[in-house]
């Protein structure tokens, strides 16, 4: 039964590492400070997933992008677009539904 | 290799797997990612970035290939739901063509027979796997195209239990008249035509009228009427039936396969031709039946609890 608990957990987690990533997105971030946000928070996010999940999340127009090479390195900026705030709107109001619902099954 | 290196080498890998459009940004990009990953690893381990820090960034970062999945997914010319099916199909296709490939009647003993034998089977075998492949590729890319194609429709399911009484009496007859034909075809048939086939035309061979031959088949063949008058009188089949009729109808379709690769069944060259042609075919059918019987059994499904389960639930 120990060995499904990591499993499971990680399940439960995959469910809202995109919640978690639009919510750092309101203000631009490119890759590697957006997982120290995220970090930070508590919420890591290996860059393995991370980074191609921002490309998807562009390619289906929840996030914007763009390039600043005005730094030592070429760095890519995500902020949320204005579809993907409405959509980030919604998610947050189904995330706090879920967890009044949660709650009142767990208690 | 410095660090920048590796950086270079994993990001050429990922991208060059990526749909020409899109590589050259993701490169880009990845590039950039990976070196702030890098740099940030060194500064806070108070060192400069060298190949080992590197390796182990983008060894975090997965293999190419599965770091290039989450960036485009990959098509699939076989998915995993897709294995199953697969291989059932390949298997059966594998065996047919080697029944397929099989010597001509009589001539299984001549030399080179076998290996020729050997490699018609192993070409159609992988020429069906081939078709297999392009069939199964062509369905994923609709699939790609289109999720809705292909949905899984509902069919009646058919209770393989159920037997017609009437249906394998007559089953029963005809095997019993292939019995008689089989012990004397001469005068059965003689009788049939009226005369216009000689009952000498059709008459066995001595060796194969010895007691090596012939008299195997007619084991089966009785105990196959046997099965078919058990299920008439028991109205429905039971699984010891219906395994006994899978191994009863091995063996008969061996006993068919047997007399064709040996011949010298019929003293008439036109009747021993025509004979073994008929075995053969026999044979394979039969096998063939068998087969697909054995893969029902396999996969049969009568829902019931598991016992053991069960009654942990029942406890509970």
């Amino acid at each position: 039964m120990d060995a499904a608990l990591p499993k499971l957990e990680a399940e439960l987690r995959r469910g809202v590492v995109v919640l978690a990533v639009l919510s750092r997105l309101r203000t631009p971030q490119y890759g590697y400070s957006l997982r120290q946000a995220l970090d930070a928070g508590g919420m890591p996010i290996e860059e393995g997933t991370l980074y191609p999940l921002l490309r998807r999340l562009e390619t289906q127009g929840v996030l914007e992008s763009s390039w600043r090479t005005d730094a030592s390195s070429p760095r890519r900026y995500y902020r949320l677009s204005p579809a993907g705030e409405r959509l980030y709107g919604e998610l947050r109001e189904t995330w706090r539904r879920q967890v009044d619902v949660l709650d009142k099954l767990l208690d | 290799m410095d660090a920048d290196g590796v950086i270079d080498s994993y990001v050429h890998d990922v991208a060059r797997r990526l749909p020409r459009d899109r590589r050259n940004d993701v490169a880009y990009e990845l590039r950039a990612l990976l070196a702030d990953d890098v740099r940030s690893r060194a500064e806070a381990d108070g060192r400069a970035p060298d190949e080992a820090l590197a390796l182990d960034v983008v060894r975090g970062f997965g293999r190419p290939a599965e770091t290039a999945a989450r960036y485009h997914r990959p098509f699939a010319i076989l998915q995993p739901s897709d294995t199953w099916t697969f291989v059932v199909a390949a298997l059966a296709g594998g065996a047919l063509a080697g029944l397929l490939s099989s010597p001509p009647p009589g001539e299984a003993g001549a030399p080179g027979a076998a290996a020729g034998a050997a490699q018609r089977s192993s070409t159609a075998t992988l020429a069906w796997l081939g078709v297999l492949v392009l069939l199964f590729a062509a369905k994923n890319l609709v699939l790609r195209r289109r999720p809705e194609a292909f949905a899984w429709r509902p069919r009646p399911v058919r209770d393989r239990n159920a037997a017609s009484r009437a249906g394998n009496a007559a089953i029963a007859a005809v095997l019993a008249a292939y019995l008689v034909l089989y012990l004397a075809p001469g005068p059965v048939v003689a009788a049939v035509t009226g005369g216009r086939v000689a009952a000498a035309d059709l008459r066995y061979t001595d060796s194969f009228t010895g007691d090596l031959r012939m008299p195997w088949l007619v084991v089966p063949l009785v105990v196959l009427i046997a099965l078919q008058l058990a299920v008439v009188v028991a109205g429905r089949w039971r699984p010891g039936l219906r395994w006994a009729r899978i191994l009863v109808t091995i063996c008969t379709a061996t006993q068919f396969g047997w007399h064709a690769k040996y011949g010298a069944v019929f003293e008439n060259p036109d009747a021993e031709r025509a004979g073994l042609w008929v075995a053969a075919w026999t044979a394979g059918v039969l096998m063939v039946l068998a087969g697909v019987e054995l893969y029902r059994e396999y996969t049969r499904v009568d829902p019931a609890p598991e016992p053991e389960r069960h009654r942990d639930h029942v406890a509970a």
